[in-house]
C-alpha cells in the first residue's frame, strides 16, 4: 500500500514537471556544408654532380634538373689565384653573369626572368674561357676550376608569373 | 460511494478514460467539420540557402553551379595534378537565397587544414602544418560585405556574417580564389642524399619538403536564419547576442558586443 502511495507522487511529480516545460520556440533556418581537396607535390629537388669538360681551355657546364620540380639554375666557377674565366660568347644568349654566378636566365633580372628548367630536362651549356695565369711563378702549375651549382624552385606570384628566390637554394659542388 | 472514492486506482482508471475520450472526441470533431477549405494543399515556406561554386560567375558565361546537395567543391579552377605554389587560382563560391518567400540572415563558417599520411598509412588530418598558408580571397568590397567575428575565430576556422538580410533569389559573392603561400616551401628538411642501398652520395644533398603530399582542404558551411523576430532568431539558431537595428528584417549592428561597422 505504502509503495503504490508513492508510485502515485512520482505519476504526480511526472505530470507536474512536463506541464512546467515551457515551449521549444522554434525558428526557420536552413544548414549546408561543402567540402574540397587538392594535393601538392613539392618533390624531392635533387642535384647531382653537372655534367662538365674541359677541351681547349674552354670549360663546358651543363645541368639536369633530377628531381622532380621545376628549378632555376645558377653556377658559380671558383678558380685559383691567377686564373680567369669568362662566359663564352656562345653562351651568353643563354647564360647572364650577375655577381659571383651564372644564371641560366634572359636576362640580368635574374629574380623575375630566369629559364625555368623543366624535369628531367639539361639546360642549355655553359661555356666557360679559361685563361691562364700570366703570372711566371704560377704558370704551367695545375690547377682546379671548381664548380658549384645551385637551383631554387620556381615560384609563382598571385598573377601566376615565374619568379626565383635565391634564398631557399639547393647546392652542390664538383671539382674539375 | 465513499469507497470507491477512496480507492485510487479506480480514480486512475476514471481519470484514463476521461483523457482518451477527449482526445477521441477531438479526432471525431476533425471529421465533422471537414470542408473544401480544409482540403487545400497548405505547407510552410522554409528559409533556404545554397552553395554556388564556379569560375566565372558572369551573366553572359557564368559556369557557377549549386553545390549544395553533393556536398563537394570539385575546384574547378584548380589543376587536380600540378597545384603551383604562390598562384592564385579561380575559385568562385557564392550563397544564394533559395527561398521564394523569405529574405534571411547568412552566416558562413570556412575551415582550412591540411591532411597527410602518418606513420600507419593513415591519412589523418595534420595540425602541425599552418592552415594560414591555405590564403582565401574573400570579398569585401560594395559586392558584399562579410564581417568577421575574431571572437570566434581561430587560424583554422574563420566565421563571417553578412550583416544585411539576403533577399529572396539574392546571389552574394563569397571566395574569389585560393592561393598556397610560398612559405610552404621554406619548411624543409635538408640531409645528405643516399642511393637505394642507403650509401651516402657525396657532393649530393637532398631537400625534403614537409607539405609535400599534404592535401589541403576548405569546407565552407552556410547557415541561415529567418529575419523575422531577428535578435530571438539568431540567439535561438545560432547562439550569439545580435543587436539589430529592426525587430523585424533589420540590419544587424553588432554580433557578441562587437560593432560590426
Amino acid at each position: 500500500m505504502k509503495g503504490r502511495n508513492y508510485l502515485l507522487v512520482a505519476a504526480a511529480a511526472v505530470l507536474v514537471a512536463s506541464a512546467s516545460i515551457k515551449p521549444a520556440m522554434a525558428y526557420f533556418t536552413d544548414s549546408h556544408i561543402a567540402v574540397g581537396e587538392r594535393t601538392i607535390k613539392l618533390g624531392d629537388s635533387k642535384l647531382t654532380p653537372p655534367e662538365d669538360s674541359v677541351s681547349n681551355m674552354i670549360k663546358t657546364v651543363a645541368i639536369t634538373n633530377t628531381g622532380d620540380y621545376e628549378v632555376f639554375v645558377r653556377v658559380k666557377a671558383i678558380t685559383p689565384e691567377g686564373v680567369k674565366v669568362t662566359i663564352n660568347k656562345e653562351s651568353k644568349a643563354d647564360w647572364v653573369l650577375v655577381g659571383d654566378y651564372y644564371y641560366y636566365a634572359a636576362s640580368e633580372d635574374v629574380e623575375n626572368n630566369g629559364t625555368v628548367l623543366p624535369v628531367k630536362e639539361t639546360t642549355k651549356p655553359l661555356k666557360l674561357d679559361i685563361v691562364e695565369p700570366t703570372d711566371e711563378n704560377l704558370k704551367g702549375q695545375p690547377f682546379n676550376v671548381v664548380i658549384v651549382q645551385e637551383a631554387t624552385k620556381v615560384l609563382y606570384h598571385e598573377n601566376g608569373k615565374a619568379f626565383a628566390d635565391w634564398k631557399l637554394k639547393i647546392n652542390g659542388e664538383v671539382d674539375d | 460511494m465513499k469507497k470507491i472514492v477512496k480507492n485510487p486506482l479506480i480514480v486512475l482508471a476514471v481519470g484514463i478514460l476521461i483523457v482518451l475520450g477527449s482526445s477521441v472526441g477531438a479526432t471525431r470533431a476533425a471529421f465533422m467539420y471537414k470542408s473544401e477549405a480544409e482540403e487545400v494543399d497548405f505547407h510552410t515556406t522554409n528559409v533556404k540557402v545554397a552553395l554556388l561554386e564556379g569560375t566565372d560567375d558572369s551573366k553572359e558565361s557564368g559556369d557557377m553551379k549549386d553545390v549544395t546537395d553533393d556536398g563537394v567543391l570539385s575546384f574547378p579552377g584548380i589543376p587536380a595534378d600540378d597545384v603551383k605554389i604562390g598562384n592564385k587560382y579561380k575559385e568562385l563560391v557564392s550563397i544564394k537565397n533559395t527561398s521564394t518567400q523569405y529574405d534571411e540572415y547568412v552566416r558562413v563558417t570556412v575551415r582550412k587544414y591540411w591532411v597527410t599520411e602518418n606513420d600507419n598509412g593513415e591519412i589523418v588530418k595534420n595540425p602541425s602544418l599552418d592552415p594560414a598558408l591555405i590564403k582565401l580571397d574573400i570579398v569585401n568590397n560594395n559586392q558584399a560585405k562579410w564581417f568577421v567575428d575574431e571572437t570566434d575565430s581561430t587560424a583554422e576556422e574563420e566565421v563571417y556574417y553578412l550583416t544585411s538580410p539576403v533577399a529572396c533569389g539574392e546571389v552574394v559573392p563569397l571566395v574569389r580564389g585560393i592561393t598556397i603561400s610560398n612559405k610552404v616551401v621554406t619548411a624543409v628538411e635538408t640531409k645528405a642524399a643516399s642511393d637505394d642501398e642507403g650509401n651516402t652520395i657525396s657532393g649530393t644533398i637532398e631537400d625534403y619538403y614537409i607539405y609535400d603530399g599534404g592535401s589541403f582542404y576548405v569546407d565552407v558551411k552556410v547557415d541561415a536564419v529567418q529575419t523575422h523576430n531577428s535578435e530571438s532568431a539568431i540567439k535561438g539558431a545560432w547562439g550569439i547576442e545580435a543587436k539589430c537595428d529592426a525587430k523585424d528584417d533589420g540590419t544587424i549592428i553588432s554580433i557578441n558586443g562587437v560593432s560590426v561597422k
